[in-house]
């Protein structure tokens, strides 16, 4: 006989109020870690593309359209950028990667997508199972696992394109098979890739646009500018073509994400409900078992067992209840990641790996787990202070400190309540997407700079290079919107819905570059407030700089 | 309070010096919080003495404090006022440590209706009890079942005390409050729960533990008659002015 027996014997002796609780408790915390999980995982896929292109031009049209249909399935792509203007912007010096798409086709069911080897990089996302890739000039054809699973095919079969009506001005072209790709659990798994050329050749196209003197079409092109300046560089020059769309990839998925959030909130507010019900549950329980071992525990006291000895059993008898809901919430949320994982890839084309490994959900499991030992401890410490007599003689509960409990646990609840509350209020707020006016000293300066457009600059800037200031904007992010390192602030919200008459994004007179030494704040919706020392660089294409130096951005909402 | 004897021959004198008496309590008095407020006293004792090897019984109506003199006895409970002493020891000059060790080791205490811990078996609710006496391991067992084997329950050790008979758990409860050889034994109610067979055995088997091994009992009782008892202690119900408000 040991404590440890004692205590296992406590818990088998109500198994079943133990077992439910702790069930209770793993459904509660699994879903509140999957739902972290998901969240981390499809911020880091965006985060992902964001860095991978930064930038997707198309037709005008829209900029959330053009980013879903070029980078997920969540939306179908027309074509409408000329094929000379991906030719252009291949060899550009200040463009790293240029990747055509050309959607709309389909052979045998399966999507089959005009692109070009570039497409398929980074090479450790699409391991080949068989073969090669296609080359540029090639009728040629890579089948993704799924797709040559169900067409049948291997390399060197042959493909036949589909047109997408009757009566189409040519006869159906045919490409040959030279890779097969190896299982992606994406939305690659579905698809057929083959080069632009392959399908223009296919409809007879080249000969049909040289006849009438149209253009060879794409839907879009993905961009990876060499740097920031590359890349504003080509926003400016590429704007000025009104009938095409170029949209900043990590900015929109943002933006998308914010549009979202209505939905976010109500799956938090979801969440955050089932974790209160999961914490009152676990509250009441222990409540309940603390009751109706008083009992036990006076007779434990009768027979000599110390006071520590007694806080000992009631704590790994907690622990244990404890301890296997954690563990049922880890197993849980396994089940769910993966069926999340794969909805995220086949069904929206995100390119994420849910982890209960990485991310904040280690955090969030240790938070839990902290929680539920704190809420468990309070029983082990009513039973060290049970006064064993009257708990011999009294109805079940005597002795134990019930209303303590219940008053310690409402201190500990109501806290946790607010916070959760002030969360949702904040991220509800902050979801509003909503402008408003600068103040004077932020119009003023954005202003000044704006007039200034050659020559050295207005005596009111001046006036403030190397001052310390206060400035209020909207944060403006070319790459990855969640790890934000340098920005620009401009003055007007670019996360509103655009004019499509008078849009056009902010020239370098009216952004102003905010550095800082390390990453500062994800992209925030709303106005921001950033305090540091301004600089004029005239050298740096008469640049408006705030230098951070470490300080934090406020954000305003 | 009022306290007959009927055998003065069997020990020492209640003040005899060279043989302190088991039990010894002087100017008690004890109170409890009512839940809505106000104090109740639930005892109040001038003075008790029991010799060693004296089966005593408490008697009195419900609510005189027999349970609470047990406790004050046993050290779950302090006075508010007076001396506790056992076997010689003032207990309200030990330390809640050594009072534990102390009735873990010294006091066995038969709990009203045998109070088991349904969780544990019959053997392992015997093996508790060794448990915090600090007997090791590898003694336990064989203690336990050697005790169980005395009171003619060792076929049931294995079995949990929702299936044991009302008798068999009040001798599985005896057997444990036996399990580290106590010179004192105190009993609430130990015959409440039992018919008339098994409330004899078990008088008997007190009578036999004061007669063979020398330990004195302590029993409340609303039936004196069913024990046989060298003394009776008369409870009354205190006086509550002055203490209940």
């Amino acid at each position: 006989m040991s404590v440890l027996r004692i205590a296992w014997r406590l818990v088998l002796s109500r198994g079943l109020q133990h077992g439910v609780t702790a069930l209770v408790l793993a459904l509660g915390l699994g879903l509140m870690l999957t739902t972290v999980a998901v969240g981390d995982a499809a911020r880091g896929a965006v985060s992902a593309m964001a860095v991978r292109y930064p930038l997707v031009l198309g037709p005008h049209g829209g900029a959330v359209p053009l980013v879903l249909g070029s980078l997920t399935r969540l939306q179908d792509l027309e074509a409408g950028v000329e094929v000379e203007v991906y030719d252009l912007l291949k060899i550009d010096p200040r463009v790293e990667v240029a990747v055509p798409l050309l959607a709309g086709h389909a052979v045998g069911g399966h999507a089959l997508l005009g692109t070009s080897p570039a497409w398929f990089e980074p090479r450790a996302r699409f391991p080949l199972l068989d073969g090669r890739l296609f080359t540029d000039d090639a009728l040629e054809v890579v089948l993704g696992s799924q797709a040559a699973e169900a067409l049948a095919m291997g390399v060197g079969d042959t493909v036949i394109i589909e047109h997408q009506h009757a009566g189409a001005p040519t006869e159906p072209g045919t490409l040959k098979v030279v890779g097969v790709l190896a299982t992606t659990h994406s939305d690659a798994d579905d698809t057929l890739f083959c080069p632009l050329h392959a399908i223009f050749h296919s409809h007879g196209a080249h000969e049909h646009a040289h006849a009438h003197a149209h253009a060879l079409m794409v839907s879009s092109i993905l961009l990876r500018p060499v740097d920031d300046d590359a890349l504003l560089s080509l926003q400016e020059e590429i704007q000025k073509d009104s009938s095409l769309e170029l949209a900043l990839t990590g900015q929109t998925l943002r933006r998308i994400g914010e549009q979202l959030a209505g939905g976010g909130h109500l799956l938090r507010m979801l969440v955050g409900g089932v974790v209160l019900v999961t914490f009152l549950s676990l509250l009441m329980s222990i409540y309940g078992s603390s009751l109706a071992q008083s009992r036990e525990v006076a007779v434990l006291r009768v027979l000599g067992a110390r006071r520590l000895q007694v806080l000992i059993i009631i704590s790994l008898a907690t622990l244990t209840v404890v301890l296997a809901g954690a563990g049922g919430a880890v197993l849980i949320s396994s089940v769910l990641a993966g069926l999340a994982e794969n909805v995220l890839r086949t069904e929206m084309g995100l390119d994420a790996t849910v982890s209960l490994l990485t991310g904040r959900v280690p955090a969030y499991l240790g938070i839990g787990l902290v929680v539920m030992v704190i809420t468990g401890a309070q029983p082990a410490l009513a039973a060290y202070h049970l006064q064993a007599a009257e708990a011999l003689t009294a109805p079940a509960g005597g002795g134990l400190a019930s209303r303590s409990y219940l008053r310690w646990s409402m201190r500990f609840l109501v806290p946790l309540a607010i916070f959760l509350w002030a969360e949702q209020m904040m991220a509800q707020h902050g979801a509003e997407g909503f402008s408003r006016p600068l103040d004077a000293e932020s119009s003023a300066l954005f202003e000044a700079h704006r007039t200034w457009t050659t020559g050295n600059p207005p005596d009111t800037l001046t006036a403030l290079d190397g001052a310390r200031v206060e400035l209020e904007g909207f944060m403006y992010a070319l790459g990855d919107p969640w790890e934000v390192q340098d920005f620009y602030l401009v003055a007007l919200d670019p996360s509103l819905p655009r004019c499509p008459f008078c849009y056009r994004a902010p020239t370098r007179h009216e952004r102003i570059l905010v550095r800082s030494p390390e990453t500062v704040h994800e992209v925030a919706p709303g106005l921001v407030r950033v305090e540091g020392w301004i600089r004029l660089l005239p050298d740096e294409r008469d640049q408006l700089v705030i230098d951070l130096d470490g300080l934090e951005v406020v954000v305003e909402h | 309070m009022s306290v007959s004897s009927h055998d003065g021959d069997r020990g020492p004198h209640p003040y005899d010096p060279v043989h302190p008496p088991m039990v010894e309590l002087q100017g008690i008095r004890r109170s409890f919080t009512r839940p809505g407020g106000g104090t109740l006293v639930a005892l109040e004792l001038a003075e008790l003495v029991i010799p060693k090897a004296r089966l005593c019984a408490l008697v009195g109506p419900n609510g005189t404090g027999k349970s609470t003199l047990l406790h004050l006895v046993s050290g779950l409970l302090r006075p508010d006022t007076g001396t506790v002493r056992v076997a010689g020891v003032s207990l309200q000059a030990l330390p809640e440590a050594t009072l534990d060790r102390f009735r873990a080791r010294s006091v066995g205490y038969l709990l009203q209706g045998g109070q088991l811990m349904d969780c544990l078996s019959a053997e392992e609710n015997v093996m508790a009890a060794l448990l915090f006496a600090g007997q090791p391991p590898s003694q336990q067992r064989r203690r336990a079942r050697e005790l169980l084997d005395e009171l003619g329950v060792a076929h049931r050790a294995r079995h949990l005390p929702a299936a044991l008979s009302g008798g068999e758990r009040q001798r599985v409860a005896l057997a444990r409050a036996l399990a580290n050889n106590p010179p004192l034994l105190l009993a609430d109610e130990p015959t409440a729960s039992l018919d008339a067979e098994g409330a004899a055995a078990l008088s008997a088997r007190l009578q036999g533990l004061v007669r063979d091994l020398g330990m004195t009992v302590m029993v409340a009782t609303h039936q004196p008659e069913r024990l046989e008892p060298d003394m009776i202690v008369q409870l009354t119900r205190p006086s509550q002015a002055g203490g209940e408000r």
